[in-house]
């Protein structure tokens, strides 16, 4: 057992269990290749948030991106776009991945000292439009990395599902997990894409059998392990507790937010432990601050950039122990219909970034948000807490909400 | 477009190139502590002394591998089919290069075998040859 001053640690966040509720959500389609921009989907899927909280465009004072993505959508854009002259609070440590996750810790600052007083956070991607160009995507900010650039590049470790097939590769050999396992994580993902309305793969059924039938792309990992690359956006609205009670949605509680990092930042080749994901410092943090734990969480929305990422922080989240991923995640557990009473887990309810979209996480926060208003199209029994788990390779994000 | 080619001149990771085209394997080391220090960085992270470029026995264990057999950066195609692998060297296995397994049979492969350094030249598509420290059962 490691250490955990050796490889990571965990960020310490203020409290703010209960100090903010999300009060709206809104999407795009999702699909491959659109001619869809960015902004554009993020214009679209905030109008239908806004609206989703019976709100207008002239409520919206406080404004949540990504703001290290060139394209996402700024203050500037919101006023360019409605039309509003007001001004804005803004952030750009907003969006999707690991700050879909923990957004909801610097907006309730802004929340508490009167800054704003609606908040919406919105993350959108056009990468699969974008991917014959190469321009962007995934893999541009590895690329352009220098450590990166010049010691990983010229061998070959690139992109992204080489980073996460050797890791396979390790978490296999000291766990005895195996390509099976993965393919039970996959298609359980598959089965609730094909019954959710909106997701890319919704006609594309997928048998474990179908899978192992499958080449790799790079051993032991197949397409069908990574991630699609999509054309797609969401947002969600933050506000306080008071003020959602006189929205017309059901309040959502932000009850626990956590942050962890790896020691090697950003470089995953040199991680401690790469049979873990950065989300073995983030959760505890989370769950410290919602006074719960992994038994008490109903629905989970896990960063599913590849099969082995989510199971990794299936472990790192305490919901089974370090190592037995594969056999946790065998028999169906992860199915919506399988509720914790009868010894499931649901997970990725939507279809995930596996089966329903890629856009980075902020579909797995607004379907999370769905579950507990009881408004999914693969609805769970009755949740009364979920879980979000973003990733970024080097860190992670835990968000933990409640009705 | 992906910039692939090795800058033998760049002040931080040049040292790493130039020593493997003398088929060296070359890393950081502090002058103080002795320990390796892996990316190179401007001071040592283990007691902030100087560093200096240290030889290595260029013998390690497999910690981590992908079979590779369609490159999935058309560069790669001039190396395709390639083993990956993250290399834990002998003096320090918490240190991984980043390299390539060649010279195996694939089916053989498996975490924590040992390996020994070989220098082959690589030449991604649009790149200069370079010699690359790669690693083969031993």
């Amino acid at each position: 057992m490691k250490a955990e001053a050796d490889w990571g640690s965990g960020t310490a966040l203020p409290d703010i269990r209960g100090q903010v509720a999300i009060a709206g959500i809104g999407e795009t389609a999702y699909s491959g290749p659109s001619d869809r921009t960015s902004k554009g989907m993020a214009a679209e899927a905030i109008a239908r948030c806004v609206a989703d909280a019976g709100l207008t465009p002239d409520d919206i004072d406080g404004i949540m991106y990504s703001g290290a993505l060139g394209d996402q959508f700024s203050a500037d854009d919101f006023r360019a776009h409605f039309g509003t002259r007001h001004a804005m609070w803004e952030s750009g440590d907003g969006g999707g991945m690991v700050w879909a996750a923990t957004a909801p810790a610097q907006a309730a600052e802004a929340l508490r000292s009167g800054k704003a007083r609606y908040i919406v956070n919105s993350f959108a991607v056009d990468w699969a439009s974008k991917r014959g160009a190469m321009a962007g995507g995934p893999g541009a900010w590895h690329a352009s990395e220098l450590i990166k650039a010049q010691l990983e590049l010229p061998f070959g470790w690139f992109p992204q599902p080489l980073y996460f097939a050797t890791f396979a590769s390790r978490h296999m050999h000291e766990y005895g997990t195996t390509e099976a396992q993965l393919g039970e994580l996959v298609t359980a993902f598959r089965r609730h894409a094909n019954s959710q309305p909106d997701a890319v793969m919704k006609d594309r059924a997928l048998s474990l059998e179908d899978y192992l039938n499958r080449p790799h792309l790079a051993s032991p990992l197949r397409v069908e392990d990574c991630c699609l690359i999509s054309d797609g956006g969401a947002a969600y609205l933050m506000t306080t507790p008071e003020r959602a009670r006189d929205l017309p949605q059901r309040p959502v509680s932000v009850e626990g937010v956590g942050h962890g990092i790896i020691a090697n930042a950003p470089y995953i080749s040199q991680q401690g432990d790469i049979t873990s994901t950065p989300q073995h410092f983030a959760a505890p943090g989370a769950y410290a601050m919602a006074g719960l734990g992994p038994a008490d969480i109903d629905v989970l929305g896990i960063y599913d950039c590849f099969s082995i990422t989510a199971l990794m922080q299936i472990e790192d989240m305490g919901f089974c122990a370090k190592g037995e991923g594969g056999a946790f995640v065998e028999g169906g557990r992860l199915d919506y219909q399988r509720s914790r009473r009868l010894g499931g887990l649901p997970t990725n309810t939507h279809g995930g970034l596996l089966s329903h979209a890629y856009v980075l996480g902020i579909a797995h926060v607004v379907e999370l948000v769905k579950q507990l208003r009881g408004q999914a199209a693969n609805q769970v029994d009755s949740p009364q807490r979920a879980a979000y788990a973003g990733f970024t390779a080097d860190e992670a994000g835990t968000l933990i909400l409640g009705v | 477009m992906l910039e692939l080619q090795p800058d033998l001149e760049h002040p931080l990771t040049g040292p790493f190139w130039r020593a493997s085209a003398q088929q060296q394997l070359a890393i950081p080391g502090c002058e103080q502590c002795d320990r390796l220090v892996w990316y190179p960085r401007e001071a040592c992270s283990h007691c902030g002394a100087g560093l200096y470029w240290r030889t290595l026995s260029g013998r390690g264990t497999l910690a981590a591998f992908s079979v590779v057999k369609r490159p999935l950066f058309p560069a790669f195609a001039a190396f395709s089919p390639y083993v990956c692998a993250l290399v834990a060297l002998e003096e320090d296995p918490a240190v991984r290069l980043v390299s390539q397994v060649v010279d195996c049979d694939t089916s053989q492969l498996a975490c924590d075998m040992p390996l020994s350094v070989v220098f082959r030249e690589l030449a991604p598509d649009g790149c200069k040859p370079y010699l690359a420290p790669l690693f083969k059962p031993c």
